[in-house]
């Protein structure tokens, strides 16, 4: 079995981990650990929710639009 | 209307809200184009089988989700030449005991992370940021995060084993946030 400490590297794939589906028990002691010793990790960690929670609006704020001249000449194909 | 009047109508409502969904996933104006165009058109082909069954946006996108992920089926075998210690190094972040780089150290942004950013810019840049990652990271990362598809879904479409799949999320992740400090976080 791994030890209990580890470094930032596994650390930060915990945290991007964690974000996503439940850790194994051990796995959460190890990134807790890490993450009360590292202000680095801690910032990693906020700022990994931070953009998790984010992506999910990205498709709500339409910020590319389609080009018109391309939009206009589909309608007319389809209507046509 | 007919079919086809109603498929326009709700062209001319939806394009721009698809569009941007598609570029956020494939990074490619004219192949995003394309992909929007095909949804329309199977849209109209399916038509009856719609008429009314769910919300037109949540058909439609469902649509083009599909479309997206044909497209990456095809192409999965090409987005496999970049090997996958390639896609997954992250030697340029942390030195050989696993500790950030002096350089690489995540900065605070200074704030509040709890709260929820609605400027266009911060998007805009969320989606370049995006749009700079490699084809599978990418996929892998918006299918995961956008798209809410299981690990397992998301491994058998991208031929990846899941250990390849955490590391490749793993640098995903850690070039965003650094694209995001770097543009988005200017002083």
């Amino acid at each position: 079995m791994k030890g209990l400490i580890i470094h930032c590297r596994e650390a930060s794939e915990l945290a991007v981990k964690q974000g996503l589906e439940p850790l194994k028990l051990w796995d959460r002691i190890r990134l807790f650990l890490h993450l009360s010793m590292c202000g680095f990790c801690r910032i990693f960690a906020k700022q990994n929710s931070f953009i998790d929670r984010h992506l999910k609006n990205l498709d709500e704020n339409v910020i590319t639009k389609m080009d018109t001249e391309r939009k206009e000449k589909f309608l007319s194909d389809i209507l046509e | 209307m007919n079919p086809k009047e109603q498929i326009a109508e709700l062209f001319r409502e939806h394009a721009d809200y698809m569009f941007n969904f598609a570029i956020t996933r494939v990074n490619d104006v004219h192949l995003a184009e394309d992909l929007v165009q095909e949804t329309f058109l199977s849209a109209l082909k399916g038509f009856d089988s719609f008429q009314g069954m769910s919300k037109a946006s949540t058909w439609l996108t469902a649509i083009l989700k599909n479309k997206i992920i044909d497209h990456y089926r095809k192409k999965v075998k090409e987005y496999h030449k970049e090997s996958m210690e390639q896609l997954g190094a992250t030697d340029e972040f942390f030195d050989k005991n696993g500790t950030w780089f002096p350089d690489q150290l995540p900065k605070d942004w200074k704030i509040d992370y709890d709260q929820r950013i609605e400027q266009d810019e911060f998007y805009r840049v969320l989606q370049h940021c995006l749009g700079r990652l490699k084809e599978l990271q990418r996929m892998a990362f918006v299918m995961k995060h956008m798209d809410d598809a299981a690990t397992e879904t998301i491994c058998k479409e991208l031929e990846i084993t899941a250990s390849n799949y955490w590391v490749l999320i793993h640098r995903a992740k850690l070039q965003l946030r650094k694209c995001l400090e770097k543009n988005w976080i200017k002083n």
